[in-house]
């Protein structure tokens, strides 16, 4: 009976542990979308895809934000396009972006080491080119 | 009973009133060293006598008393401690290592014997060594003498001596805490230190040193001179021929011999400790085993163990010295707990190496006592769990039937030593009733008697009852559950403490030693007709007329 | 409850102290630089000290606690781990406790019934909630590796991708981050919330918690919310690693109050109950055999003590001996 009652125990408390990993993963993932700029109403409306004009002369976002959280952004931009389909990201400044991995590449295709030279220094392996074709392997 | 204990029915009335907790008082929002210290009847034993302190040759001999306000401590005492702890700090590493590594976790605090009794919060073995600690921290860290109240440090103080006294003679050192220390911290090993300090500045225990003393003169606790010792077992030896029809011929001082048997001397003197005597003197006989008793080293336990460690080694000293005289060549040592301790951890290692013995072999069956190889003395229950195996023992465990019987580890055998299983083989072939208490209460677990290390007094009986209070909460849960009145015990100092501790818990169970048990069970060549126990108790299945 | 603020407050006073002076006052090098390399330089150096004083200090003698039957006749079944009959299972021992916490799993929790009599329950909370915390904290700092070296060796990798498996928010999540949090606040409110805890508890307690969970605060709010750029962090902590002096570029503030508090952990442990983590392998109650009665263990101060001999003894006693018929040595 005691025998029993410690393994009740263990697996009450591993389940208490995997409980508030899920409420802090949850948390951690709400408090990251918001810590970065999108009007919620441009978001809900319904913009055509590809209508959005491209101004490819300025980043979406300042460069220090983009260093420190473009992960975040792209991360938001895969949900948003694969599960609602909303393609449209707009600034803060108001311009409109397709939320694509070749919006970014649009610009930063000047250097085909471009995200590795970071991602490598800094022993980060990201899961874009799980899927997307990486930079490195298309021919220039 | 006693005039220094509540009546049973007044603490089992305090229990009740604070269940389920286990403190007794409120604190909240006070530091611990806030609390203040109070000597009353039944919690102080009386100090050692002036003429006690000067046969041993310690300091500071006066006629004081725990509720006095002034102990004329000695002129310059603080630097006596400090120094003394300085001392001690750099001869023992386990004092060192345990000073440092508490983290305070709280793993030991509901596991003393003291603290379940007393409810008192410096019962709490990490609050014991705090004590010790809070002066500690004062000499080795500079931020903890500016810090006081953060650090938990304090200056040292009369009054801090007076807790001292008080929280290191309310432990047993019987080690149960540091069975549940994740840091392996030891507060026997702090108490010794704590104890070693306070005998420095004349602040003591007549019920401890008034027995070294003895022990030092007579060679035994109970300050037996060597006529009256070899009597009493004489005396002993007609109880058995009268109970067995059996004479039993043990010799005394007797070179040549092949084994030293040491006990105990509340074996040979006190009751129920006679009746294991008995026990014993019928086992040598039955295997006619050549062996002698020495009235110089009459006492298997060391009161110089709750002193110092120089009295300890001081006293044990004679057990090798005599062995070496009398030409023996081993050691047989009966039932005693911190003797045990003594012997297994600490004699080879002060007094040896016993180069002039030889590695103990059993006369009987040829088993060679490996385990004993260096220290060359044997534990009675190996001996005779060795006897029993090898088919040795005519035994008839039916003759123990007017006894249900569970079994009383020792702190010290349990802890220090780690002997379990041979009392138990024993105890089962001897009797046929045996059920254990709960398992949190046994083996190493085992709760102490509450009046281990010196604190047998009788002035001390409130807190020894408390402090006992677990054992026999233990006990009673197996006399309810399987009518166990009899508590079986391989201690000199249970069989004293027990007895008194079972009349004021549990009337109606008996403490007996396990080698009585065998005594009954034995049976003689030559023997009569067996109606009555060791104990002159009617046998059950054993009446006058029964067989007719 | 001064006890429990004090340390608090002294924990948000350490975390300020590098927000004011990275932000107002420019010291990035301060305490990018001189600080992390004192605050190694004295845990190196005051652990080193601390441990050859407890090595120097002789073990006089062999007194494990023995929770377990010893090894005796050939025939009695043993308890070799808990009762080691030599100096291997004393190790396999020791490491059972370091590694897994052993005594602490024994724990219970003893409550007062009526009639009266005390009843023990099975309380492993304590052993669970201090192995979560010691092995994510354990596991947090191998992981920090990635920050001092070109890339992880394979085993920190390994590591790293398990504490990770869960492969949710971006960057994943650690598992570990999560525990760590869960077993700082569990540790703490078990202190508050038992009133045995409450007495025997200390400022010094409390202060290492609150300090450790400062730290995996501001480090998880770095990682998951507030963010920093990371390039010029693995470049200052490269730095560190070479042990070079270029001043740091531009960090968020939040990365120095990160890293001050784990400069002023790294000087606290040799001053402090952090000790623990060295203290334990040299724990003579643990790491020692018990074999003190088959093997003899030797005391390098045994002191020569004068005990009573027993021709002193005879000569004390010799009429009433010789009356007694007790033989003696001298007539």
């Amino acid at each position: 009976m005691n025998k029993f009652s410690q393994i009740l125990g263990a697996v009450a408390a591993g389940l208490a542990v995997f409980i508030a990993a899920w409420f802090f993963i949850h948390a951690g993932h709400g408090g990251s979308t918001s810590a970065h700029a999108e009007d919620p109403a441009v978001a809900a409306a319904t913009v055509q895809p590809g209508g959005a004009p491209i101004d490819s002369s300025k980043c979406i976002l300042p460069v220090e934000q983009m260093r420190s959280s473009h992960m975040q952004v792209l991360d938001k931009w895969r949900h948003d396009s694969v599960r609602d389909g909303n393609r449209v990201y707009v600034n803060p400044e108001g311009a409109h972006f397709e939320k694509s991995l070749n919006t970014c590449l649009g610009c930063h295709n000047n250097n085909p080491m471009f995200c590795f030279m970071c991602h490598q220094y800094a022993d980060v392996k990201p899961t874009c080119w799980d899927c997307h074709l990486s930079p490195m392997e298309v021919p220039q | 009973m006693s005039k220094y204990a509540p009546k049973t029915e007044e603490l089992k009335k305090e229990f009740e009133e604070k269940k389920p907790r286990l403190l007794k008082g409120k604190f909240d929002g006070m530091d611990w060293w806030d609390i203040p210290v109070e000597f009353r009847d039944g919690n102080w034993c009386f100090p050692a006598k002036p003429e006690v302190l000067d046969e041993l040759h310690f300091p500071n001999p006066r006629k004081w008393a725990a509720t006095d306000k002034d102990w004329q401590l000695p002129a310059n005492w603080e630097k006596t401690i400090r120094d003394g702890m300085k001392d001690r700090l750099k001869r023992f590493r386990s004092f060192k290592v345990f000073m440092d590594s508490c983290v305070r976790c709280g793993a030991c605090a509901d596991k003393c014997h003291f603290f379940l009794g007393t409810g008192d919060p410096k019962n709490m073995p990490v609050m014991r060594a705090e004590l010790v600690r809070s002066i500690y921290r004062q000499d080795v860290n500079a931020f903890a003498r500016v810090l006081t109240k953060f650090s938990g440090s304090r200056k040292l103080t009369p009054e801090v001596i007076k807790e001292w006294h008080m929280y290191f003679h309310q432990c047993t050192e019987c080690r149960r805490c540091s069975v549940f220390c994740p840091m392996g911290i030891d507060t026997a090993e702090i108490t010794m230190m704590a104890r070693e300090l306070l005998n420095l500045i004349g602040v003591n225990n007549n019920w401890i040193l008034a027995p070294v003393a003895n022990c030092n003169r007579t060679g035994n606790h109970l300050g037996i001179e060597p006529h009256t010792f070899e009597q009493n077992i004489m005396s002993l030896v007609d109880d058995i021929e009268e109970v067995t029809g059996v004479r039993v011929n043990p010799t005394f001082n007797r070179k040549g011999a092949e084994i030293l048997f040491i006990t105990p001397s509340g074996d040979v003197f006190g009751d129920p400790g006679v009746y294991t005597m008995m026990g014993y003197l019928l086992l040598f006989h039955h295997i006619g085993l050549d062996y002698t008793i020495s009235t110089y080293a009459s006492e298997g336990g060391n009161f110089g163990t709750f002193t110092s460690n120089e009295m300890m080694k001081k006293l044990n000293a004679k057990m090798y010295h005599e062995a070496k005289r009398l030409g023996v060549k081993w050691i047989l040592g009966g039932e005693c707990g911190h003797m045990w301790r003594v012997v297994h951890q600490y004699m080879a290692t002060m007094n040896g190496p016993a180069d002039f013995l030889q590695e103990p072999v059993s006369p009987i069956t040829g088993t060679k006592f490996t385990n004993a190889k260096a220290t060359k003395m044997v534990h009675i229950a190996e001996f005779t769990a060795d006897l029993i195996k090898h088919n040795k023992l005519k035994l008839d465990p039916k003759r123990n039937d007017h006894l249900r019987t569970t079994f009383h580890d020792s702190c010290n055998v349990a802890r220090g030593m780690g002997m379990f299983e041979e009392p138990r083989y024993i105890l089962n072939k001897v009797c046929n009733v045996f059920h254990e208490m709960p398992e949190n209460t046994i083996r190493e677990q085992t709760f102490c008697c509450g009046s281990g290390s010196g604190l047998n007094a009788e002035e001390f009986m409130d807190i020894r009852m408390r402090g006992g209070f677990p054992r026999a909460s233990a006990v009673a849960h197996v006399r309810e559950k399987h009518k166990v009145d009899s508590l079986v015990t391989i201690c000199a100092i249970d069989r004293a403490s027990l007895t008194p501790l079972m009349r004021y818990w549990n009337p109606g169970v008996s403490v007996y030693g396990l080698h009585e048990l065998v005594g009954n069970a034995l049976i003689m060549d030559g023997e009569k007709k067996r109606t009555e126990d060791l104990r002159e108790n009617d046998m059950a299945g054993f009446e006058e007329d029964d067989d007719e | 409850m001064r006890k429990v603020l004090q340390p608090l407050l002294l924990v948000l006073v350490l975390a300020l102290i590098p927000y004011v002076g990275v932000t107002y006052g420019k010291l990035d090098y301060l305490f990018g630089i001189i600080i992390p390399y004192t605050a190694v330089a004295i845990l190196v150096l005051g652990m080193l000290w601390r441990l050859i004083d407890w090595v120097r200090r002789p073990v006089p003698f062999r007194i494990p606690t023995t929770c377990g039957q010893e090894k005796s006749l050939d025939w009695v079944k043993t308890n070799p781990l808990e009762s080691p009959s030599n100096p291997f299972m004393a190790a396999l021992r020791m490491l059972s406790e370091v590694l897994f916490f052993r005594s602490l799993f024994r724990n219970t929790k003893a409550e007062l019934h009526g009639g009266p009599k005390l009843v023990y329950g099975s309380h492993k909370w304590l052993w669970l909630g201090g192995l979560a915390f010691h092995w994510s904290l354990l596991i947090i700092v191998v992981r920090h590796a990635r920050f001092f070296m070109e890339t992880m060796p394979m085993p920190i990798q390994m590591i790293d991708s398990f504490d990770r498996f869960l492969d949710v928010t971006v960057p994943a999540f650690y598992l570990t981050d999560a525990i760590a949090l869960a077993a700082i606040t569990f540790l703490v409110a078990r202190r508050l919330s038992d009133e045995k805890m409450r007495l025997l508890s200390l400022s010094t307690d409390y202060f290492p918690l609150f300090l450790i969970g400062g730290i995996a605060l501001a480090g998880i709010s770095m990682r998951y919310v507030t963010k920093v750029n990371i390039m010029p962090v693995k470049s200052l902590t490269m730095t560190l690693a070479s042990f070079g002096f270029t001043a740091p570029e531009p960090i968020g503030a939040l990365f120095y109050v990160h890293l001050f508090l784990v400069c002023v952990l790294l000087v606290y442990v040799p001053f402090s109950k952090l000790l623990h983590m060295g203290g334990i392998f040299l724990s003579p109650t643990r790491n020692l055999p018990n074999d003190s009665r088959a093997k003899r263990h030797v005391n390098p101060w045994n002191p020569d003590i004068k005990f009573r001999t027993y021709a002193e003894y005879e000569d004390e006693f010799r009429e009433k001996m010789k009356k007694a018929g007790l033989p003696v040595d001298k007539q």
